[in-house]
């Protein structure tokens, strides 16, 4: 009797328990994180909607490039948005449930004369809880630099890895109707021009450091490297040797420089020392040799050859060398750029009389076209970061330099108006 | 020399013969070795993986059910067989009330000029109509405001019915036809499915129950899978999984989930976490107590 008692037990429990079979699910629903950023508010009574507006401005700009995100419409937002809420615990999590928030931005400012405090928050919505939070103090010049400084964050703390908004791009304008030298944020603020050399400027590229830039220059009527630190203004002639002096490239540790020259005759890709001088000849081949970009790792080299016919990208080690031939389709390849995770090489190939921004995996495999449409895109660079591709394209009728994301998407025009832009380097951390 | 074989034994006197049983033994286990390695091979008995149920996505309107039927997660549900019967409502009414049908039959004669007999049936209500009424109930002075006051509501009343009946079956079938319209645009925008299936029932495609709903566990993927936020941009790689195990309670509450496997990948580990908290609630009461295990990756992930 018992034991039919205990089995009866036993098979009534097994019943009311449904274990279901696994389950798959393979792709997320949502395939973006719904975000809502709340308006910055005054710390104290005296408000600066301008303040705000520019926050709200940068960072919307920021994080939709990044395509991370969906934003939440402001105009669905509550009565919480109106609070100040620095403090997990004054959020009312619940209101951006109801929106289908994920995440959420809070903020604050504060200005005293010319000072200004900038307070931003992000908030995890599902788990209720701050993921980052930063306190900024400065001038009121700095807003926009605190803003992507945040943006940045955000990125860090979603994704691992920060953003690459707090930086600069370089590039080449004809504003004064020479091309010279100028930086800007990421998102085209604030251009400044670095070179009054009243003459032709090509080719920036950064130091390591961010400190100092390289360029080709047509100022003493002969295409010169020159070298020059940024902040203080110094510059320096380094190499100015007859003949193509050009595409200069710091190497991963900034000790040493690749560059073109073509004082025998030829164009060859030379080591040199960031003084200028001499280390080593590279290449040594009837053919052009140009446009060398370094591995990250500092041992390989990509750059454009037209030793077998048409101009195409090769690799070959940073000590010379035999080189092995990348891509094998396109009238012209150029302008390689190393990717920062050394997995992918970005380049600009023509077809059909236009030039797009096509991508290669370092082994050659794996090409694929990002930039399709009408106009010209070239001189692809990397976000040190490796999440964006910045180049400049004539689809508007006048050059200009647009940002992307690595993938081919979200591209969107950067650069101010006014004047032909193009040849852009993208800065490490300001 | 010494001979050890049989013949030798038998020759000494010994009874030859092996050790006892061992011929069938070695048979016996020559059978079940082969049985094992056959039933392991998955012909007999399935391979110890578990099973993971095929990817479906379905309609969260539609809760789930028990039992469900054979067709597809995503159908368009069939119109339950009620409003179908709307149509015969008027006969009831006719059946209770005869005189109430009889108005309304009158204007029915109308449009249907070839019938000569109903163009009479007006004529001989108007004078037999009052006639039984009056006679039964009340005196001939006032028989037709009597009969009057009493069909009257009713008859407005069924009238009223009819054209509320008349108007949600037109507005059935105009939903009904928006939402065709909507499947037809939809079906010719999506490649994955040919117009016909968007009319299957429905259910499941393995369903073999009875009732028109997904399964409990196809309805409990796509609840989990709405509430998976995660961007490709977050994550490295795309061979990311982590597998876990959740446990709700038969009122749908989450009681406790365990990571039975991680990916290795915070982001994307965290972004699991959170679809479990966003799906800490069932909007159903499940039947008993459920624990499934629910494998996340990015296979389907778009590049």
């Amino acid at each position: 009797m018992f034991p039919r008692t205990l089995l009866s037990i036993v098979l009534l429990l097994v019943s009311a328990v449904t274990a279901g079979a696994q389950i798959e699910i393979r792709a997320p629903g949502q395939q973006t994180i719904p975000l809502a950023i709340t308006p910055f508010l005054p710390l104290e009574r005296e408000q600066h909607p301008d303040i705000a507006a520019e926050v709200d401005a940068v960072l919307n700009a920021d994080l939709d490039l990044s395509g991370l995100f969906s934003m939440v419409d402001p105009q669905a937002f509550l009565s919480d948005a109106g609070r100040l809420g620095l403090v997990s615990i004054d959020v009312e999590f619940e209101q951006w449930r109801m929106l289908a928030a994920d995440a959420l931005i809070k903020g604050a400012y504060s200005v005293r004369g010319d000072e200004l405090v900038l307070e931003a928050r992000l908030y995890d919505v599902v788990r209720r809880r701050l993921l980052t939070g930063r306190r900024y103090v400065g001038q009121l010049k700095d807003l926009r630099r605190m803003a992507h400084s945040f943006a940045d964050q955000v990125l860090e703390s979603l994704t691992g890895e920060a953003g690459p908004f707090n930086t600069r791009i370089a590039f080449v304008s004809t504003r004064t109707g020479r091309k010279e030298l100028y930086l800007m944020e990421v998102d085209g603020h604030n251009p400044i021009r670095v070179t009054d050399h009243n003459a032709i400027v090509l080719n920036p590229d950064f130091s390591p450091s961010g400190k100092e830039l390289i360029f080709t220059s047509y100022r003493a009527g002969n295409p010169d490297l020159y070298r020059k630190e940024i902040y203080t203004g110094a510059e320096a002639r380094i190499s100015h040797r007859k003949g193509l002096n050009i595409a200069g490239r710091y190497s991963p540790d900034g000790r040493q420089l690749v560059a073109t020259l073509s004082k025998d005759g030829n164009s060859e890709l030379y080591l040199l020392e960031t003084d200028g001088r001499i280390r080593r000849r590279l290449t040594n081949q009837w053919a052009i040799d140009v446009d060398a970009s370094w591995s990250p790792d500092g041992d390989q080299l990509a750059f454009v050859s037209d030793r077998l016919g048409n101009p195409h990208i090769f690799v070959m080690d940073a000590d010379g060398g035999a080189a092995r031939r990348l891509t094998s389709d396109g009238k012209y390849n150029s302008t390689p750029a190393w990717s920062p995770d050394g997995k992918t090489i970005a380049f600009s190939r023509q077809q059909g009389g236009q030039f797009d921004i096509y991508t290669i995996a370092a082994d050659g495999s794996a090409e694929r076209r990002l930039t399709f449409g009408a106009g010209n895109k070239e001189h692809p660079r990397w976000s040190p970061d490796g999440r964006f591709i910045v180049y400049s394209s004539d689809e508007a009728g006048s050059k200009g330099i647009f940002i992307m994301r690595a993938d081919g998407s979200g591209a969107r025009r950067i650069s101010p108006q006014g004047g032909q832009a193009s040849h852009p380097a993208w800065s490490k951390q300001w | 020399m010494t001979d050890f074989s049989p013949k030798s034994n038998h020759r000494q006197g010994f009874r030859a013969r092996s050790e006892p049983g061992l011929g069938r033994t070695l048979v016996l286990s020559l059978v079940i070795h082969l049985v094992v390695a056959v039933a392991f091979s998955g012909v007999i008995v399935p391979r110890f993986a578990k099973e993971r149920k095929p990817v479906y996505y379905v309609d969260l309107v539609q809760l789930p059910v028990k039992n469900p039927q054979a067709g597809r997660p995503d159908a368009r549900p069939t119109p339950p067989k009620e409003q179908k019967s709307v149509p015969p409502k008027p006969e009831p009414v006719k059946k209770a009330e005869p005189k109430k049908a009889e108005p309304l039959v009158v204007k029915k004669p109308e449009p249907p000029k070839p019938k000569a007999e109903t163009v009479k049936k007006p004529a001989v209500k108007a004078a037999p109509k009052p006639e039984p009424k009056a006679v039964a109930k009340k005196a001939d002075p006032k028989p037709q405001p009597k009969p009057q006051p009493k069909p009257q509501p009713k008859a407005e009343k069924a009238s009223y019915d009819d054209v509320l009946a008349a108007m949600k079956k037109m507005q059935a079938k105009k939903e009904i036809e928006d939402l065709k319209a909507k499947l037809a645009a939809l079906a010719a925008s999506d490649t994955r499915h040919e117009a016909p299936a968007v009319e299957a029932p429905l259910g499941m495609p393995e369903g073999k129950g009875n009732e028109a709903g997904p399964s409990q566990s196809a309805w409990i993927q796509t609840f989990l899978k709405q509430n998976w936020s995660l961007s490709k941009y977050q994550v490295l790689r795309s061979s990311l999984e982590a597998e876990v195990h959740l446990v709700y309670d038969a009122r749908g509450n989450l009681l406790d989930f365990k990571f039975l496997n991680e990916s290795g990948d915070a982001t994307f580990d965290e972004s699991v976490k959170k679809a479990i908290v966003k799906s800490k609630t069932l909007p159903f009461e499940p039947d008993n107590r459920l624990e499934i295990d629910v494998v996340f990756n990015l296979k389907d992930l778009m590049e």
